[in-house]
């Protein structure tokens, strides 16, 4: 326990911060309108500014009570978020396959423990699997295996 | 007299072994669709779409729409012991389902959301059969006016859906809201927030926000600590699934709620069946004796929504083949594929073609009837999946999310927009913020606006002629109060903690 | 030995460009559909690639890449290398959508090959519940009346450009109202909350076969067989060109005109198929006889002039 609830000071903050930005970037980019005749702008300016409120709204009660200390991640999300990039990058130029393989591969280092063998198995495992379910039973049109050069 | 007649043809087009096999083919697709996290009702759709040019339209419809309901009865498997929604129709079901499974109830979970599906579809089936043409009647008088007041109904009443503080819930929303602004302004082509990028115009996807905020940033939470040895073998027995007394008693009205409400959503054009499950578990919640136990594995809590989902996925043939009026793009599908046949959807589809729709509807009865079959002797093998160990499991769901998403529309951004949200998710956990409500935001946003925007120009400006219409403003003031009441009873606990509080010092 | 092999696979290059023409396609085809599954057109474009891929033998894949009124899907094609692999499918947004989105990251006269034309209809206007009027000349006495409200199905589209050249011609005192497709604009007319909708015949013809709208006028000079009784706004004194709604097939910027007649050929094959033709017709549309040349001066001319009116009448977005 902290004495100041700390994690929602900063998630408040965080909110107030993020409406704040989105409220003046809407205003000054798009047209405004009026309430009756609303033009692109006036949803997310309002919305912005409503979010502002509650993130502060947020932060003034977080600052007067108690909180927990949060467990922060900071390895795992690299990996598990690397696994998802890595199949975006290699899903156009290579294929569904290769995408697989290197989300699986990427994804699975978020064990922190190095397991070629394991990780050979389960990403051949899974190529079977979703060669089967999207190749041959859904037909989408993703190449199984590309060569962009 | 009618009626028999009708229904004894659309039984016999129904029973006939091709498009018997059409069915089963269908739903057995759907739940394997539902299971897997990502992959959509959408994308399969478009994909199988082309079959049906060689197939007989009554065969062709009745395998699509076999998918269609057949995702919403798989859905909820993932969303109960992964707390990964199949599909955001399914989200709000993992809100009371991870929980029920955490607690070893994870069997009995799957066994009544099944048949808070099948009592669900079944209501919406009723509905359809009986009242097609009443109803569709009616949802054309619902202008751009009402459809904003229920719109607003609805944000009010399910923002406080999940279990934090209602401050939190609210700013959800709102972030939720401004996320679906994101794209080309549909009334002024304004592009808004997509800072010159192509992709983002067509605004962020949902199956991406939805797979990113409950799907990534719950395996970025699990990795490491979900221990299989945790489970006790014992709970995934078949007779830890069966109901209590107690539990059959907590499900009956969720039931009748949830199918209503989900058949109410599920004839307006426009909302589907994630919006009903959000409305039915709103509904609950608040109408509940004892509003804490949601959210720590209420049954209450999935009976609602699951009913009220399956429920939608029927009703959305009311617009759909008596109005000739697709309710969303998946719905458009279903219509092309028999428009392809040259039979047109509309007041006359039903006597046009009676076999057709008839036998539709009779195949959704038996399409219900073989999902439970199939669903219960599978539920034995889904809780074995808790069994498999996480460092298997994990990279699984990830591949079929990052697969998912992709779907859509092959756009490799999208995946990183899964990404973003996976990010955000994991962010939002580690701040207690509630996921749930951005989901309903993100989905009620572009309603919310368009419809307010266009009642707006449809009233020529004059906000007092949209409260001059009794749905609307019967519809608004339910909505002000609700709001009222919801800062008066959050400023009533406030007063007693306080007090409490004081006791204790004292 | 390395520039030996650089050599080699230019040489190689340039044969395929050469006889790339007599052995198209020798892989999957991508027809890009810049709308969502499920609408009208989509459900066309699928129909084609079905023939296509009959005719081509080799998987004509459909991809759609929504939004700005189809421009998107267009701006992906101008990206595309210009060799018959990424076509598109669009209708006459393709001539009206251009004139409001203004900052588009091509050119669409410079960077598109129309290749060829498919079909085209009237422009169809029809009425909802709330007009009394069954005729178009009564219509416009009504309209003097009670000021109308002319619904679209989205900015930029055909049925936006023909709504702005009616109201503008006829004089009328009307709003426009955009929504996000025809479904919509259809849904609102039938429950009388907006008062006229003109698109095509393709997209409203159902409703009219189910006496849910009313079919009021054609937007141009002659009569559509169909509908003999109503009247073309040229008969009733509105000063209108003769225009119809199409869709087509477009390829990027820079196709050899072989291969482009090639794939015209290939579209005129289609359109000899009888079990397409009647599929055409079932959805009130009809089959184009325009030549490739007709065609690229078509969407030339048109895109000219709706970039006139929208000019003339201030329609811009934002």
């Amino acid at each position: 326990m902290m004495n100041r609830d700390y994690r929602d000071m900063v998630a408040g903050g965080l909110l107030m911060a993020l409406g704040a930005g989105a409220a003046l970037y809407a205003s000054a980019s798009y047209n405004l309108g009026t309430i009756t005749r609303m033009g692109a702008g006036m949803m997310p300016t309002a919305l912005g500014w409503i979010l502002a409120a509650f993130g502060a709204a947020i932060m003034i009660g977080a600052y007067f009570r108690p909180g927990p200390r949060p467990e922060v991640r900071v390895v795992t999300p690299i990996f598990i978020l690397g696994g998802v990039a890595a199949f975006a990058l290699v899903i156009k130029p290579f294929g569904l396959l290769p995408a697989v393989v290197a989300c699986v591969v990427v994804s699975s280092m978020a064990e922190r423990a190095f397991k070629p063998v394991r990780w050979i198995l389960l990403s051949s495992a899974l190529c079977v699997l979703a060669y089967l379910i999207f190749s041959v039973s859904l037909r989408l049109p993703i190449p199984v295996v590309a060569w962009p050069f | 007299m009618d009626m028999f007649a009708n229904l004894a043809l659309g039984l016999e087009t129904a029973l006939s072994p091709t498009n018997l096999l059409y069915c089963f083919v269908g739903v057995t697709l759907g739940t394997i669709i539902g299971v897997i996290p990502g992959i959509g009702t959408l994308a399969a759709i478009s994909m199988l779409f082309p079959i049906t040019f060689h197939l007989d339209p009554i065969a062709a419809i009745i395998m699509l729409a076999g998918i269609w309901y057949g995702t919403t009865y798989g859905g909820s498997t993932a969303a109960i012991l992964l707390n990964i929604p199949g599909a955001p129709a399914n989200a709000v079901t993992a809100l009371d389902g991870y929980p029920m499974a955490r607690q070893g109830r994870g069997g009995l979970a799957l066994l009544m959301t099944t048949v808070a599906s099948f009592i669900g579809g079944s209501f919406g089936i009723i509905i359809l059969t009986l009242f097609s043409p009443v109803i569709a009647g009616y949802a054309l008088q619902v202008s751009s006016a009402e459809y904003f007041a229920l719109m607003l109904l609805g944000l009010v009443a399910a923002s406080t859906i999940s279990d934090s503080s209602a401050l939190k819930g609210l700013a959800m929303v709102v972030l939720g809201l401004l996320l679906s602004t994101v794209g080309m302004d549909a009334q002024s082509g304004a592009a808004r927030f997509t800072f010159g990028n192509l992709a983002l115009l067509d605004g962020l996807s949902i199956v991406a926000l939805a797979m990113g905020i409950f799907g990534v940033a719950e395996i970025i939470a699990s990795v490491r600590k979900i221990n299989v040895g945790d489970i006790d073998r014992k709970t995934i027995s078949w007779s830890a699934m069966l109901p209590s007394r107690d539990d059959v008693r907590r499900s009956w009205m969720p039931l009748v709620r949830g199918s209503s409400v989900g058949s109410f959503f599920g004839a307006l054009p426009g909302t589907g069946p994630s919006v009903a499950a959000f409305m039915a578990y709103a509904l609950e919640k608040r109408s509940a004796k004892e509003p804490e136990r949601f959210g720590n594995g209420a049954i209450e809590g999935i009976m609602a929504p699951e009913s009220a989902n399956n429920a939608a996925d029927q009703t959305a043939f009311i617009p759909t083949l008596s109005l000739g009026i697709p309710g969303s793009a998946t719905m458009a599908l279903m219509l092309g594929a028999l428009m392809i046949h040259g039979i047109n959807p509309g007041p006359n589809l039903i006597i046009e073609q009676p076999a057709l729709f008839w036998g539709l509807i009779m195949s959704f009865w038996i399409g219900n009837v073989l999902l439970v079959i199939m669903n219960l002797p599978l539920i034995g093998l889904w809780v074995r999946l808790l069994t498999v160990p996480y460092h298997l499991m994990y990279p699984s769901i990830l591949m079929f999310i990052c697969i998912g998403a992709y779907s859509v529309r092959y756009n490799a951004f999208d995946v990183f927009v899964v990404l973003g949200f996976g990010l955000l998710g994991y962010l939002m956990r580690v701040f207690a913020l509630p996921a749930a409500p951005l989901l309903l935001g993100f989905v009620l946003g572009p309603l919310l606006e368009q419809h307010f925007r266009r009642a707006m120009v449809l009233a020529r400006g004059d906000f007092t002629a949209m409260l001059e219409r009794p749905v609307t403003a019967t519809v608004l003031s339910l909505t002000g109060l609700l709001l009222v009441w919801s800062v008066w009873s959050g400023w009533r606990k406030y007063r007693a903690r306080v007090r409490a509080q004081q006791a204790i010092e004292a | 030995m390395k520039t030996f092999a650089f050599a080699a696979l230019a040489l190689g290059m340039l044969a395929g460009v050469a006889h790339g023409q007599e052995n198209f396609p020798n892989r999957p085809v991508t027809l890009v559909i810049p709308y969502g599954p499920g609408g009208s057109t989509d459900l066309l474009g699928r129909q084609l690639a079905a023939e296509l891929q009959k005719i081509w033998g080799q998987p004509v894949v459909v991809e759609n890449r929504t939004g700005a009124g189809s421009m998107i899907g267009t701006a992906y094609l101008a990206q595309s290398q210009p060799d018959g692999y990424t076509l598109l499918f669009n209708t006459a947004a393709h001539v009206t959508a251009p004139a409001i989105y203004t900052d588009l990251p091509f050119d669409p006269e410079t960077d598109i090959t129309p290749v060829a034309m498919l079909s085209y209809s009237p422009f169809l206007m029809v009425a909802g519940s709330g007009v009394k009027s069954e005729r178009l000349e009564d219509l416009l006495v009504e309209a003097e009346d009670r000021p109308m409200f002319v619904a679209t199905a989205g900015l930029g589209s055909s049925s936006h450009f023909a709504a702005e050249l009616f109201v503008g011609q006829s004089g009328l005192d009307m709003d426009i109202v955009h929504y996000s497709g025809g479904g919509e604009a259809l849904t609102d007319l039938m429950g009388g909350h907006s008062d006229l909708y003109i698109s095509s015949t393709a997209s409203s013809m159902a409703a009219v076969a189910g006496q849910q709208v009313k079919p009021i006028g054609i937007l141009g000079i002659g009569r559509y067989d169909s509908l003999p009784e109503t009247q073309s706004t040229a008969e009733v004194g509105i000063e209108t060109p003769d225009i119809r709604i199409w869709q087509g097939i477009f390829g990027p910027g820079g196709m050899p005109r072989e291969l482009v007649e090639k794939i015209n050929a290939d579209i005129t094959k289609v359109l000899e198929n009888e079990e397409f033709l009647g599929m055409l017709s079932a959805n009130y549309t009809m089959a184009a006889t325009a030549t490739l040349d007709e065609f690229q001066a078509m969407v030339a001319e048109e895109m000219d002039f709706w970039r006139k009116l929208a000019k003339e009448r201030e329609i811009t977005k934002d």
